[in-house]
């Protein structure tokens, strides 16, 4: 059973490619507020293909919330108020079976996650949300621990317990004012000693109520784990309604055939990079099916930040988020891989080039197996460039002939083929040179700023016969390149 | 004379009051318990203790910690295995969800009188937290049961006002018990730098060991492991632009000989240290390096506001109370009390 888990969340993105496109960012801008919320979103993994309700269902449960939180702003504060007083008991409710003697620290722990729940429990009541996230009642429990019917969020092993204890306490607390009043230090180690006594008679009956107490509540000990699990559920559900709110998300509708589409995709750790910038985010829209496609483009033009942007929020649909888009259609998985250069790890003692070799053997197992995505950015861009293009198509004619999607970027010439699709990046073809020219000449230093604020990030569809675009050229020299480089290279794209 | 009366009704200008002994069996328990017995009644009190090691055994008892006698309606932050030894009736306040080798801290009221174990964290932050919430329900002082020792990383700066403890368990020559609680009142008091460049500059670049700050702040961190192997380089690194040389950790007789034998270039720059409790140095040591024109500061200064005296040893011996107190008294500016003290209120 461990060994198939295992598989699973291998198949999907390791923590550096997490980060890198942004998804460890979406992750810390969620807003949990219990341990048990922190639990589920440690665990939180995508759906797998024979989930596909389950994961439909999370999808309508965000929308549902989303709805609610909109309508209920004072209960949702008043929940969340609530959810912040939860510590963690899990490791107590792991410990605790028939025959565990509760102490009086873990007796409070456990009152306070009843009164707590309780209290969870009927603000969640009154949202009335069809959701199925369901509390038990704490009710018995509570009562259990409040014997003097006292709502007290404190707890002691009250006198309300036993006439007996009662009467021992009240007899050591009577000896404990002589012992105060006494003087003489040989009186006051008699009446100690004395006190003594009733101390060890008073342990023995606060003893036989903890075991009792114990017994009872264990009664209950599903409903605490229940209740533990569902809290959990609930924190990780608005915690995903409120970043959807936030941030204009969409919910992402899930096909049966493989296919996966964006329009207008966002990423939110480059529009919070952007806006530290003063810079707006240019949104772009992709639509991808099984087979390969392609995106070239300027130099500059976002393609890595196109790639990682796809990937996030395909991730992020398959895990039950709303995503960062105006609309979105997204197949299940089998497995996503993204695979570039500045992602791998060298440490191992490879070449940047070998740990890709490495990383498409991996993927290249599950392609066959079963459907998913790889996404591959800049493949063999630091090999030389005559056999990485041999390289790069002939991955290409193997992954047309799979039922896996696959996106791959690249500025080389001629991978293009008829039954692929290709997007170009828009870059600067609709910018006035000239104009873009004068503007860097005034502004040299800025130069890299000015023409980040002409490019156009966004993709569009064009045929086999398009070549790649001529970018690179004129970005060096729009960057200034001397002249006379620029005059040899004029005459060599003429000759060829 | 004073007496711990008078400590008494001073010790309420203080939200809260950490009490410090020079070595085990001073009195710092005796003066705890005092304090604790003579607020009985008109103040609420709030306990705690700065990071116990659980190493620390009392001579006297035997048992492994010191135990205090608290009253009825007291609040006690403390280990969870000090909460399970204690034979007072108690009520469950709350949970810190901060631990400690003896488990985690939590916050008692006591239901009645009794014996009680007292364990904190050992980190500055935690123990303000703590004493935040001990004021908030209720306390109108809080007590921490401090250590001066090597092993603690809190201190006592954390707290409003310090008491330290001292007693004829120090040495057998009551002139040694004298001369020793004089030197730690001197080192403790160690005056605050009032520079706030500097104060601005040490929050910005807190992990360090040790570092130079030059006249226009520029401030270099040396790459040494502890403070007190770093004279060389401290040494090395200073010039006649050095206005600071800023050090976390213990300075000892031999970090400050071997600045004094090595450079003179000490004289125009002043030693910045944390607190006065890092300050392991022999007072014939302090001596030469404050003749010589050196300059010791604090980041952080300890309130010291009384000095306490148990005149009995443990070890079977005792000093004429009196004698004892107004030699202290008569080397130190601070208010001097006598834990054996009889008087009543």
């Amino acid at each position: 059973m461990k060994n198939i888990r295992e598989v699973i969340i291998i198949k999907y993105l390791d923590n550096k490619i997490k980060e890198e496109i942004g998804f460890n960012y979406v992750l810390n801008e969620l807003s949990i507020n219990t341990p048990y919320g922190m639990a589920v979103k440690k665990k939180i993994r995508v759906y797998r293909k024979e989930e596909y309700n389950l994961l439909c269902n999370e999808l309508d449960n965000v929308e549902k919330i989303i709805t609610s939180l909109h309508r209920n702003k004072e209960a949702y504060s008043e929940i969340e108020r609530t959810m912040m007083e939860f510590k963690d008991i899990t490791n107590l409710v792991k410990r605790y079976n028939r025959n565990y003697i509760l102490d009086e620290v873990e007796l409070f722990e456990i009152k306070s996650f009843a009164i707590n729940t309780q209290k969870l429990l009927s603000t969640y009541k009154n949202l009335d949300l069809d959701i199925d996230i369901k509390f038990q009642s704490m009710k018995n429990i509570i009562k259990l621990l409040n014997p003097e019917n006292k709502t007290s969020h404190t707890f002691s092993i009250y006198n309300a317990y036993s006439i007996e204890l009662e009467e021992v306490r009240n007899k050591k607390i009577k000896l404990e004012k002589l012992i105060f009043k006494e003087v003489n230090q040989e009186r006051i180690k008699l009446l100690k000693s004395e006190r003594l006594d009733l101390v060890v008679e008073e342990e023995k009956l606060e003893s036989s109520i903890k075991k009792c107490l114990s017994e009872k509540i264990y009664d209950y000990i599903d409903d605490i784990k229940h209740n533990i699990d569902a809290i959990g559920r609930l924190d990780m559900l608005i915690a995903k309604g409120r970043i959807a709110i936030k941030y204009l998300t969409v919910k992402p509708k899930i096909l049966e055939e493989v296919n996966i589409c964006f329009k207008d995709m966002k990423n939110p750790k480059v529009i919070n990079y952007l806006r530290e910038n003063n810079k707006d985010y240019i949104p772009v829209s992709i639509s991808l099916g099984k087979g390969v496609t392609v995106i070239t483009g300027a130099n500059m033009g976002g393609k890595s930040v196109t790639i990682k942007t796809m990937v996030l929020n395909l991730l992020l649909a398959l895990m039950g988020f709303y995503v960062f888009a105006a609309e979105a259609k997204v197949a299940m998985m089998d497995f996503v891989y993204l695979i570039s250069d500045d992602m791998q790890s060298i440490s191992k003692g490879l070449s940047s080039f070998g740990a890709e070799i490495i990383k498409i053997n991996e993927a290249i197992k599950d392609i066959k197996t079963g459907n998913g995505f790889i996404g591959l950015d800049e493949f063999a861009r630091v090999t030389n460039p005559g056999e990485g293009v041999i390289l790069l198509r002939s991955l290409c004619k193997f992954l047309k002939d799979y039922n896996t999607v696959s996106l791959i970027s690249t500025h080389y010439d001629g991978i293009i083929d008829r039954d692929m699709k290709h997007y170009q990046v828009v870059g600067l073809k609709n910018v006035d040179e000239n104009n873009l020219k004068n503007k860097i000449n005034v502004d040299k230093e800025d130069s890299t700023r000015i023409i980040q604020d002409k490019m156009d990030y966004r993709l569009e569809i064009v045929d086999e016969h398009c070549a790649v675009p001529k970018d690179a050229i004129k970005v060096a020299k729009l960057l200034g390149l001397d002249e006379k480089i620029l005059d040899y290279t004029e005459a060599m794209i003429k000759n060829s | 004379m004073d007496t711990l009366k008078k400590l008494l009704q001073r010790l309420t200008d203080y939200n809260s009051i950490s009490i410090i002994g020079m070595d085990k069996n001073v009195g710092k328990t005796t003066t705890l318990n005092f304090i604790i017995n003579k607020a009985r009644g008109r103040y609420t009190l709030g306990l705690t203790s700065i990071g116990r090691d659980g190493e620390e055994k009392d001579m006297v008892t035997g048992t492994n910690k010191p135990k205090i006698y608290i009253g009825k309606n007291t609040f006690v932050a403390t280990a969870k295995k000090c909460l399970m030894t204690s034979d007072v009736t108690m009520e469950i306040i709350d949970t810190t969800g901060i631990d400690t080798p003896m488990g985690e801290i939590i916050i008692i009221r006591s239901l009645s009188d009794g014996y009680i174990e007292l364990a904190g964290p050992s980190v500055n932050n935690y123990m303000k937290d703590i004493c935040i919430k001990l004021k908030d329900y209720g306390c109108d002082y809080v007590l921490c049961d401090g250590a001066v020792s090597r092993k603690t990383f809190a201190s006592p700066t954390i707290t409003d006002g310090t008491i330290l403890c001292t007693g004829a368990s120090l040495s057998k020559d009551m002139n040694k018990v004298v001369y020793e609680t004089v030197h730690t009142v001197n080192l403790l008091s160690i005056k605050e730098n009032e520079d706030i460049n500097l104060l601005n500059l040490i929050k910005k670049n807190s992990d360090y060991k040790v570092c130079i700050v030059d006249k226009d702040y520029g401030i270099r961190s040396l790459p040494i492991l502890t403070a007190l192997e770093a004279s060389g380089d401290i040494v090395n690194n200073i010039n006649e632009h050095t206005k600071y040389v800023v050090i976390k950790g213990i300075i000892s007789d031999r970090l400050l000989q071997g600045i004094i034998g090595s450079t003179q270039l000490y004289k125009q720059i002043k030693i910045v240290i944390e607190d006065g409790t890092k300050m392991f140095v022999s007072k014939k040591m302090y001596d030469i390096f404050l003749r010589s024109g050196g300059t010791i500061e604090a980041l952080k200064k300890i309130n010291l506001i009384g000095v306490t005296v148990n005149p009995v040893s443990p070890y079977g011996y005792e000093f004429d109370k009196d004698r004892l107190k107004s030699l202290i008294s008569g080397e130190i500016n601070l208010p001097v009390y006598n834990v054996m003290d009889d008087e009543k209120y």
